[in-house]
């Protein structure tokens, strides 16, 4: 939103924003990757597998963690975007697309993400019920 | 408004080092579970298929970002663009491939 009619504060400002998107990117990759490898393998995977709804993890949650990896590196990029070309953005109308698009896909993913999750939260609870 | 050749440059290789990156999780992820071999070799070096991709990934990223921090140079929109498109086609080959796998094993 700051950047579809820029200016130098809202520059300044989504220059802060991208700068932690990123640096909670990271975080998200390093204790999600935690959990992931120690505690949902092990623990819920087994689970998911064994409930009514083993595509959750066999599809959903395979698809999940491979195009999360995707995002981290756009982030970066998407942050070197907006440094390098900064106050250029108010005039530079491609690079003024640029950065709308890959905003775009960084949303969007993170929407996937969410939205997996929860079909996957699913699936874990629907085989809990079945084994209760 | 153009900008500085060497902030280009630095830009269009980090365009580069992305699109690659992706390439490179797509084919592990789906030459993994097509070849076994390669799996049981990630896991075996890095503790973790995921994480060896991780950390793949990560590596293959900085030394493509540095190795053509002064070789290349394209218009900002068209590197966009290709990025996107192969973004987008790289989350339906990953999630195609495992609906195919799903259903047909």
């Amino acid at each position: 939103v700051e950047l579809l009619q820029p200016t130098e504060i809202r520059i300044n400002r989504a220059k802060i924003i991208s700068l932690v998107g990123v640096t909670f990117f990271i975080l998200n990759w390093l204790t999600g990757g935690y959990y992931y490898v120690v505690i949902y393998g092990p623990q819920v995977k087994p689970i998911i597998k064994e409930g009514p709804m083993p595509w959750a993890h066999e599809i959903v949650m395979e698809t999940k963690e491979h195009i999360f990896l995707f995002l981290p590196f756009i982030a970066v990029l998407q942050l070197s975007v907006l440094r390098k070309y900064g106050l250029d953005l108010i005039k530079n109308k491609n690079a003024r697309f640029s950065m709308l698009i890959l905003l775009s896909t960084l949303i969007i993913g993170g929407l996937l993400m969410i939205f997996t999750d929860s079909i996957i939260s699913m699936g874990a609870r629907a085989a809990l019920e079945i084994l209760k | 408004m153009v900008l500085k050749q060497e902030k280009q440059f630095q830009l269009t290789s980090m365009y580069l080092a992305t699109l690659v990156t992706i390439l490179l999780i797509v084919t592990l992820t789906i030459g993994g579970e097509l070849l076994p071999v390669l799996k049981t070799t990630l896991k075996n070096i890095f503790g973790h298929h995921w994480v060896g991709k991780s950390i793949l990934a990560t590596v293959l990223f900085l030394v493509v970002h540095f190795a053509f921090r002064e070789k290349v140079i394209w218009d900002i929109k068209r590197w966009t663009i290709l990025l996107a498109i192969v973004w987008i086609l790289g989350n339906l080959a990953i999630f195609g491939f495992y609906v195919l796998h799903f259903f047909i094993k």
